[in-house]
């Protein structure tokens, strides 16, 4: 077809020289693309990736413009629902306030408040730049100047840790899920958050406010729960949302779960009322009875009452009908109670043991393992050369904790110790993933330990406070714009896997975790991200690998058209358990060999109210919000803009507080202001604060400076205090505080 | 009065400003700007493109439009918009409008309804004697919102360079818009 007079013009006003002579300056921004209009809508399959949870999605997308976001019917989490916080995971997407290009300070005043002079580079400066730091600290002062501050995952990010040696890198774990995960692997097995509470008939909930945080799987299993005719029994010191639907709610004392626990135990022992075939066929009862026995038998229910405010009479009679109504289960989630008191491990042991005398572990009713399909990790597909020693020491002192040490979790709660006192200076260069420091207790103390590095990298979505640190901030895609195999573990008595697929392209010069791995792994120790043909490892094909191997499709393109994969088979429950006897053990031999307590026993929280500070802080993480990733997505920003310092009115009143009325709330860590909010939803002796809020960095148009950190009242720690208080499962007390209040000014 | 050509010079080269202040794309346009009806403004932007330290216009740069601390002023048509986002009905409207006259950014990262490449298309658009009606309900979508924002860049920048661009392109652009509104 001959060209039109307009098509010539357009052509060459794109390729040639235009209305400057020389090159078209038309030409150096566009370029010719097919005319004419293209809208199509297209539906794609994809897992959320905002919390472990993964709900399938199915997502709306006109033009590469994501439209919306729903749930998919079939996936075993989501059940063909989403939160709010996923179908609001557009907002975010499209945040303006997201992060673009890499940039670089020219600014060498480190400050939060100083402007840190940043320039744009390219993404090769950026690696170029980060490759020679990183690499001089390596050669010079060795694994230990090199610190991380990032998840161990995806496996591509954790080959480029090991293959340099990264010998710390610092996860929020410790003020998350791992002393459960400790405890659980010595007690039954691999971690799991799998509960079938469908079929459970009585629940008994130590703190979990399963349905405020809103994990869509859990909220659908609890009201089945409900449905089948569960009984529920809540103890919370607030009259949080799961106490609303439970048959029995006890505003129990702060850190007095653990006595409560002890006491139901000691109940079931000495009734006999545990379930005596699972006990007896698989679990070391037998060999440790005697000593099992005694050392439960201090914890009556009479003392725990004056440990908890339960009444000793109600703590017997649930007991009893933990012990008859079965199946019955005693679930554990992550920062419940289990990351949140110095007695934390004690928790976890103690619930741990109370599931197995019900006799649920891997049976219906109960805590199981998920059923999975085995995805090959790159290693398999790719063996890598040995990876070198991590030899040097570790900052936060995670090494005298040898369980969470094996663990590979942790530590927030000491790293500011480790940084600023033990050894300072010898962290030369950081790296920096998705945290806030609003995530670590006591956050001033770790922004003062990041301004004596000499080069820290931050990478992420969104501007975080720790940005304003940065030397090098690269911009991360989010899941709507990442591929991956999601595997099915919360609810998984099949296996089932769900697609996570790009819905949109990356926007600006985005990039994955995953490619920032592979190419800084090229620079730095490229030797492990070659093929055996020499070629560099692609992600792209490594997930076709994967794909392949897994069973799921001949090709990642072609489980993307599929999305979602089931296999049926009837659930099997196990009888022999990964623990070094293969049976659950409530008396834990590995924790005796260490010196700890080989069983649970009673340890009180560590801050307990004083004169001086008379009010236990209990904090709580927003169900419309993701701990402190979400404060500036719009949506869920009007739906809980700011936090508020929650009080009884009985207690605001003694202080002549009233609703609105600004108060300075003050523990020994540091002081936060927010207005009252008057409630009689919780204990006159706590003050309840949500977690997520008070941003530093302006940065976060919405969220930046609107309402104050939680964490600034949470005392951190030493690795000393740690081992002082028996807390060998390395709980990072993300709620243990005592705090005054007055008002302010 | 400046010639449509002349226009659409100045357009594009405000718009390749706002995408890309860097004197080794600038400044042969800036040169052939000189002899047109605002050849003194030329002179002085090329004046302060190539004087001082380069790095400087970068940072303001940056400090005004991407800074990863907290930019100024977002410069896409949907940020300006309420509420402020990226990828809003202005980008898709302008991705239609380059599919029109098929063409597409470069950047396929970069939202379509950025300053730069709305100014720059708006060249294009006369360059390419586009009706008086394509032209009226282009700047009816896509430049109404620019003279206030030129005007608060041309306030807030610290780099002259920046600040005399901004106003001479909220000055362009808002004579565009009287001449083409119905
Ligand atoms: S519960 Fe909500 S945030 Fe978590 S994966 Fe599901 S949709 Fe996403």
């Amino acid at each position: 077809m001959p060209l039109s007079r307009r098509d010539w013009i357009r052509l060459s006003s794109v390729t040639g020289a235009g209305l400057f002579g020389g090159q078209s300056l038309f030409g150096q921004f566009f370029q010719p693309a097919a005319a004419g209009p293209s809208a199509q809508t297209r539906t794609l399959v994809t897992a959320c990736g905002l919390c472990d949870s993964a709900c399938g999605m199915q997502a709306t997308v006109t033009d590469n413009v994501l439209k919306f976001l729903q749930g998919l019917p079939g996936d075993q989490h989501g059940n063909g629902g989403i939160c709010a916080k996923g179908a609001s995971a557009i907002s975010t997407a499209y945040d303006p306030d997201r992060l673009k290009y890499p940039m670089k300070r020219t600014n060498p005043h480190k400050d939060l408040t100083a402007d840190p002079g940043w320039v744009r580079i390219t993404w090769d400066e950026a690696l170029t730049t980060i490759s020679q730091r990183f690499g001089g600290y390596l050669s010079q002062f060795g694994k230990e100047s090199l610190l991380f501050v990032s998840r161990n995952s995806p496996e591509l990010w954790s080959r480029f840790m090991n293959a340099i040696g990264v010998v710390n890198r610092v996860d929020h774990n410790d003020v998350c899920y791992m002393v459960d995960r400790i405890v659980q692997r010595y007690t039954m097995g691999p971690h799991t958050f799998a509960y079938d509470f469908a079929n459970s008939k009585y629940i008994l909930l130590f703190g979990w406010d399963l349905l405020a945080r809103n994990k869509v799987v859990f909220c659908h299993q609890m009201m089945a729960a409900k449905e089948g005719g569960a009984k529920v029994v809540s103890f919370n010191p607030m009259y949080s949302a799961t106490a609303r639907v439970a048959d029995e709610w006890y505003p129990i004392r702060p850190g007095g779960d653990l006595a409560v626990i002890l006491a139901i135990i000691q109940v079931l022992l000495n009734e006999n009322l545990f379930d005596r075939d699972f006990v007896g066929n698989y679990t070391n009862f037998a060999e440790y009875e005697g000593q099992i026995r005694e050392n439960f038998q201090k914890y009556t229910p009479e003392w725990a009452e004056k440990e908890s405010d339960v009444p000793a009479a109600d703590i017997r009679r649930i007991a009893r009908e933990f012990g008859e109504r079965r199946p019955a289960v005693a679930p554990l989630h992550k920062k419940t109670i289990g990351a949140n008191h110095a007695n934390a491990t004690q928790i976890a042991h103690a619930i741990a043991v109370l599931n197995i005398l019900a006799g649920t572990i891997d049976r219906p009713g109960g805590r199981y393992f998920p059923r999975t399909i085995s995805i090959p990790g790159v290693d398999a597909i790719y063996p890598p050369p040995s990876y070198p020693s991590k030899t040097g020491r570790r900052v936060d002192g995670r090494n005298l904790l040898p369980l969470a040490h094996e663990a590979n979790n942790g530590m927030f709660s000491t790293l500011a110790d480790g940084m600023l006192n033990k050894f300072p200076g010898m962290i030369r260069g950081v790296f920096w993933q998705n945290y806030s420091l609003g995530g670590f207790p006591s956050p001033r103390h770790i922004a003062e330990a990041l301004k004596s590095v000499e080069f820290m990298v931050v990478m992420d979505i969104l501007p975080v406070d720790a940005a304003l640190l940065a030397d090098i901030v690269l911009p991360s895609t989010m899941f709507l714009e990442g591929s991956d195999l999601i595997s099915r573990t919360n609810n998984a008595k099949s296996p089932q896997v769900v697609v996570r697929q790009p819905v949109i392209s990356a926007p600006f010069e985005t990039r994955s975790i995953g490619w920032l791995a592979v190419e800084l792994g090229k620079r730095l120790a490229p030797d492990y991200f070659r093929t055996d043909s020499g070629a560099w490892i692609s992600p792209s094909v490594l997930l076709d690998e994967k794909t392949k191997r897994a069973g799921l499709a001949n090709s990642f393109a072609e489980f993307r058209s599929i999305g979602m994969v089931t296999k049926e088979q009837p659930f099997v429950p196990r009888t022999t358990f990964a623990t070094a006897s293969g049976k659950c053990q409530i008396y834990v031999p590995e924790f005796a060999q260490r010196g700890y307590a080989p069983l649970p026993e009673w340890k009180p929280k560590r801050d307990l109210p004083s004169a001086e500070y008379p009010f236990f802080l209990l904090t709580y993480i927003p169900g419309v919000h993701r701990r402190n990733s979400t404060q500036n997505n719009k949506v869920l920003h009007e739906m809980m803009p700011e936090n508020s310092v929650i009080m009884h009115p009985s207690a605001a009143a003694r202080l002549g507080l009233g609703e609105g009325t600004p108060a300075v709330v003050r523990s020994r860590a540091g002081q936060i202001t927010l207005p009252v909010h008057l409630s009689q939803t919780l204990r006159p002796d706590c003050v309840l604060v949500a977690h997520g809020f008070g941003h530093v960095s302006r940065a976060l148009t919405l969220a930046g400076g609107k309402g104050a950190r939680d964490a600034d009242l949470i005392p951190d720690q030493t690795i000393e205090e740690i081992l002082a208080a028996g807390n060998f499962g390395g709980s990072g007390c993300i709620m243990d505080a005592a705090v005054a209040v007055e008002a302010a000014g | 009065m400046m010639t449509r050509l002349d226009r659409a010079r100045w357009f594009q080269m405000a718009g390749a400003g706002f995408l890309s202040p860097d004197a080794n794309v600038l400044k042969a346009p800036l040169d052939s700007l000189r002899e047109t009806e605002w050849g003194e403004e030329a002179s002085r932007l090329l004046q302060w493109l190539e004087s001082g330290d380069p790095l400087d216009l970068q940072r303001e740069f940056v400090r005004l439009f991407l800074s990863p601390t907290g930019a100024v002023l977002p410069p896409w048509q949907s940020a300006r918009e309420d509420p402020p986002r990226l990828m809003g009905p202005a980008h898709e409207s302008a991705t239609r409008w380059f599919a029109r006259w098929g063409v597409a950014p470069r950047t396929p990262g970069e939202p379509a309804d950025h300053l730069g490449l709305l100014l720059n298309f708006a060249g294009f658009l006369l360059e390419q004697e586009a009706s008086a009606e394509e032209l009226a309900a282009f700047h009816q979508d896509h430049l109404t919102w620019v003279p206030a924002f030129c005007e608060r860049v041309a306030a807030e920048a610290r780099h002259p360079f920046l600040a005399h661009l901004a106003s001479l392109a909220g000055r362009l652009t808002a004579q565009r818009l009287e001449e083409t509104a119905p």
